[in-house]
């Protein structure tokens, strides 16, 4: 496949789990770029679709662990910058100018949605993001994160549990039950 | 029910088309390119600890834990102020590489650099200038190469922002792209230095160096860290990424390696493009990349370190398999 199709096929996957660890779109941006910069720097040869998404997979959960555990150490905390954002959103009143996070925002059920999970820590999130959008299987994520069968399994109960405990106390119990 | 809230969340997560078209664009002008060739071969540096090794050393770290409240509560000043789109265009024309600053999601140009540039010929001129034009709340970073390798950067921001110029007359040069990046949520000059020194560090990975080369270019950056000055949260942010990056060359803290002008990446030990972690303890890659190097000269594979993770104690660690061409090691962590 022509690399230029490779990109565009795996820009949405590389972008979403950028977004599901870092949680705004600046973050989202450079991590992107990382990946794809890997990409093109190396060349790989993919022997299938399967080797391919799980080799952008990989190098998106690293990059993005790589980015986001250096920043951690100069960011503003997950509730400063969800603060950030609601002012950025209620000050965003054109759509065309307004950020992912923005965007969210401006919906009140994905708003709820949102502010759950930067509740989560961010290898959870990319977690859920594997199992319930990508849809991979809890061996293919423990395969990719160096992780047992088990760890998965016991780490996937454990967010659901969280966002469930979460939610209720946030009174948004709705919004995440399975 | 999570499922399908979760789905029809995360599907409207997608980059702009802008930042797809610039990697696109990016792959389009690298291919066929043989400076691209000469830095697949080379293993570049990585960002992430070397910013963390220089942050851990530097007085930021104590600016850091103690940001105040009212610090953080000036963002909208700061996404004004700080805002800092590097987003230039690179447009090819003949014999000379001309920059254009655009305004958002272009394709930057930056330096590839090769190990033939020779030190005592680099020719440098740093230049402080106002930014022109209408107000502007992004910036950008633009390059221009001549053909007689005579290179510019100029990295303008905004309102008070420095801005600051340095070129460099290379033998040879090797042309490389990156896109940008944004300080949207900076809001600390902490956060602003590390964006500042992730572009300078992209810039400077992206070919090989030789020791001279190194020398050289610390030379260039403790002159831009000079013009760039201080005063504000800006200015200060600026200098300090640059600081960092000053740090890695002197140091070799971050590029520790360099193998026959060839530079080890630290995450990227098999050179393949990912970034491995072993075991997940990013702090222990350090380690790992050096003993990964003493175990292919000697033939040692027992070692006993005092951190991992950043976790103080007495490890032992064993190096059961290493295979450079696959991604995965093998480690034994007593």
């Amino acid at each position: 496949m022509p690399a230029e199709a490779v990109i565009r096929k795996y820009s949405d996957m590389v972008y979403r789990i950028a977004f599901a660890r870092s949680g705004n779109k600046a973050d989202a941006d450079d991590i992107y770029q990382e990946v794809f910069l890997r990409y093109i720097r190396r060349s790989p040869e993919f022997r299938s679709e399967e080797h391919a998404k799980a080799w952008f997979i990989k190098v998106s959960v690293n990059c993005a662990r790589k980015f986001m555990s250096q920043k951690q150490k100069n960011a503003v905390t997950v509730g400063d910058w969800t603060e950030n954002l609601l002012q950025d959103a209620s000050d965003a009143n054109a759509v065309e100018s307004a950020t992912v996070e923005e965007r969210f925002l401006a919906d009140e059920r994905k708003a709820e949605l949102y502010r759950e999970l930067q509740k989560l820590d961010c290898d959870t999130r990319v977690l859920l993001h594997l199992y319930y959008f990508e849809e991979l299987k809890t061996k293919e994520i423990a395969k990719l994160l160096h992780k047992t069968d088990s760890a998965v399994r016991v780490a996937l109960f454990r967010a659901r549990t969280k966002l469930r405990i979460q939610a209720q106390e946030d009174g948004a119990l709705e919004l995440l039950s399975e | 029910m999570f499922r399908k809230e979760y789905r029809d969340f995360m599907n409207a997560v997608k980059p702009e088309e802008a930042l797809v078209e610039a990697v696109i664009e990016m792959h389009g002008e690298l291919k066929g390119a043989s400076p691209a060739e000469a830095t697949r071969t080379a293993i570049t540096t990585s960002a992430a600890e070397t910013a963390r090794a220089a942050i851990a050393t530097s007085p930021a770290k104590a600016t850091r834990t103690a940001a105040s409240p009212a610090r953080a509560a000036k963002p909208m000043k700061m996404l004004k102020v700080a805002a800092i789109v590097f987003c230039a265009l690179l447009v090819l024309s003949a014999g000379t590489v001309v920059v254009d600053a655009a305004t958002g999601g272009g394709v930057q140009s930056l330096l590839g650099i090769k190990d033939s540039v020779v030190a005592g010929e680099n020719k440098t001129e740093v230049v402080l200038k106002e930014p022109e034009g209408e107000e502007n709340y992004g910036g950008s970073m633009e390059t221009e190469v001549e053909d007689d390798g005579t290179v510019t950067v100029v990295i303008t921001t905004s309102d008070d922002a420095p801005v600051f110029s340095c070129n460099f007359k290379l033998e040879e040069y090797n042309r490389e792209y990156q896109i940008g990046t944004s300080l949207k949520y900076c809001n600390t000059k902490e956060e602003i230095a590390w964006k500042v020194y992730q572009q300078c560090h992209r810039a400077f990975s992206m070919g090989t160096f030789n020791e001279k080369m190194r020398s050289a270019i610390i030379d260039e950056l403790e002159k831009v860290k000079k013009e760039i000055g201080t005063g504000d949260e800006v200015k200060d942010g600026c200098a300090m990424g640059v600081q960092f990056m000053i740090d890695e060359f002197r140091t070799g803290y971050g590029m520790l390696e360099v193998v026959e002008d060839v530079v080890i990446d630290r995450d990227d030990v098999d050179g393949d493009g990912d970034c491995e972690e072993v075991l997940g303890l990013s702090f222990f890659k350090l380690d790992f990349q050096v003993m990964r190097l003493v175990t292919e000269r000697t033939g040692q594979k027992e070692f006993v370190v005092d951190t991992v993770a950043g976790i103080p104690g007495k490890y032992r660690i064993t190096m059961i398999s290493y295979a450079p061409s696959l991604s995965y090691y093998t480690m034994k962590l007593d």
